[in-house]
């Protein structure tokens, strides 16, 4: 059993000038590629054409991240996902009403959405650390104890990770044949491992609540930070030419300047 | 018998956790993987079902190999019983736990019933029956965990850490287990780093650091060896550290048990006068 899609959650501390980036600018441009790749959902709008731009750019930023080994771990764990919408699209083959090239077009532009999709994603995480995640929140007044949360959340992703896969050798370890049966069984098999999930995880957050109460967790009410996020010039420049683009786009979009597009 | 030959392994993230081991484990003996945290010991157990492939060389299990074998399969000859029993346990009673295992084994209900009855009382939890296992304290979870997999009798029962979290009652219930476990013929493989729970079993040892195999050999020789202990960041078991210490007043340091050290001693030591 496959547990690679959490990777691109899975943040790893390496110097490039992405991971530098201030977090703001990186959320700011991870929405942005989001937005721009579930906007262009209609056929022959532009679809296919801006879902490749925008894969093009997080490529480039996934290299410049030195994090590719991660986006592809993650692809293959995405696999059946990715395969299942592109099988639901050649399905409408049966529909006889269909031309054949719109229903290739739709699987192909729908693929490629998902996968632009997930990268904008996992470009964040994987090069932006919980703690940064964290100050991007505060910067966006989310209540700390709500970004404690989240932060904590993805911080134990791995430690989860880890532990569903110690569940699942421990239940194949007494004959649980997982990958074997109709997808009902399959259904009924996951139950096997998340109830000792589920209850390793509820122990866990007691133990986690117990911890921060010794550590007078919400005692003070004005929190102070020992790293402040600063802005730099070239990431204000990247910023706003970053909007001026996402904005001409959507523009565009509206305005149907992309009609008959692919 | 379980034979390793030159086993390589390398996690998808690039550790090596295992390098070029090659060793035999013949049928009924007791064997104790010792070595520091993250030396390979688990790594090592887990290729023993086929819950790992190896990258290179091969594990044969009574000559097969586990390249070629599903883990289910495997699993009737080899159990294993990992560190943390919780990772097991997802149903409502000690009884189905073991139950559940029997059943997917594809065993009658007759038969499981009676199998499962012989587990729970070879593990002193025939009156926890009707218990949920998430209520059972720290040293009955290990021994459940244990029944588990004996209930459907494997030939290589395999426990990893089976010390970890278990207090003085039950680290002495788990020997007396484990030796009687032994006395039913079954092939008992425990990894561990607790040197003072292994010398009272007397095992084989073997001696993992960093993924290498370091020593291999009787617990009388190896938890002796403070050198090669300390290679696998182990220290003396604390009689072999006394008599060690004792050996400038001529007392041989190979003595393992308290009673050996005890007559040892005695034949050096001239009691005083006034005790006779």
């Amino acid at each position: 059993m496959s547990l690679r899609i959490i990777e691109g959650l899975k943040f790893k501390n390496i110097n490039t000038p992405i991971h530098r980036l201030d977090p703001r600018v990186k959320l700011l441009l991870s929405i942005y590629l989001f937005i721009t790749v579930i906007t262009f959902g209609a056929e022959w709008n532009g679809m296919l054409t801006i879902s490749i731009i925008v894969i093009l750019i997080e490529i480039f930023m996934l290299v410049i991240g030195r994090t590719v080994i991660s986006m592809l771990n993650t692809l293959r764990g995405a696999l059946p996902i990715i395969l299942f919408i592109g099988l639901l699209q050649l399905i409408q083959f049966f529909n006889n009403s269909l031309p054949v090239e719109l229903i290739l077009y739709r699987a192909i532009g729908y693929t490629i959405r998902f996968l632009a999709f997930l990268a904008s994603f996992s470009l964040f995480f994987l090069t932006t650390s919980p703690d940064e995640v964290g100050k991007v929140l505060t910067f966006l007044k989310v209540p700390y104890n709500y970004s404690f949360a989240l932060v904590a959340a993805i911080r134990f992703t791995p430690v989860i990770a880890d532990e569903i896969q110690q569940i699942v050798d421990a239940q194949r370890s007494r004959g649980l044949e997982f990958e074997k049966g109709n997808i009902f069984i399959r259904l009924k098999n996951l139950t096997y491992i998340f109830v000792p999930l589920l209850i390793s995880i509820i122990r866990r957050s007691y133990e986690m609540a117990e911890a921060l109460e010794i550590k007078c967790f919400g005692a003070s009410k004005k929190r102070t930070s020992y790293k402040e996020l600063k802005i730099r010039n070239i990431e204000i420049f990247i910023a706003v030419f970053a909007s001026i683009l996402f904005i001409s786009i959507m523009t565009a979009y509206y305005l149907q300047v992309f009609k008959g597009l692919p | 018998m379980i034979q390793l030959e030159n086993l390589r392994y390398v996690y998808p993230n690039g550790v090596e956790a295992l390098r070029n081991i090659s060793l035999k484990i013949w049928e009924g003996e007791l064997i104790a993987i010792m070595g520091e945290n993250g030396s390979g010991k688990t790594t090592l157990l887990k290729h023993l079902n086929g819950l790992l492939k190896p990258t290179e060389g091969r594990v044969l299990v009574d000559g097969q190999d586990t390249r070629k074998v599903s883990v289910a399969e495997l699993s009737r000859k080899v159990g294993i019983v990992f560190q943390t029993p919780d990772t097991m346990f997802f149903t409502e009673s000690v009884w189905s736990e073991i139950y559940f295992s029997l059943k997917v084994m594809g065993y009658p209900e007759d038969e499981a019933a009676s199998r499962a009855e012989y587990a729970l009382k070879f593990m002193d939890l025939w009156n926890y029956k009707d218990r949920s296992p998430f209520t059972l304290s720290g040293g009955e979870k290990k021994r459940l965990s244990i029944a588990i997999v004996l209930a459907w009798q494997p030939k290589y029962i395999v426990i990893d850490e089976p010390t970890v979290g278990q207090d003085a009652p039950s680290r002495r219930r788990l020997e007396q287990l484990i030796q009687e476990l032994r006395g039913e013929g079954i092939t008992i493989i425990l990894s561990s780093h607790d040197v003072e729970f292994v010398i009272d079993l007397r095992p084989r040892v073997i001696l993992l650091s960093k993924g290498k195999l370091l020593a291999d050999g009787a617990a009388e020789s190896i938890l002796t060896d403070e050198d090669k202990l300390e290679k696998a960041s182990l220290l003396l078991p604390q009689i072999p550290l006394l008599m060690k210490k004792l050996s400038m007043i001529g007392v041989n340091p190979g003595c393992i048990t308290v009673e050996e050290a005890l007559m040892e001693i005695g034949t050096k030591v001239k009691p005083p006068k006034s005790l006779g």
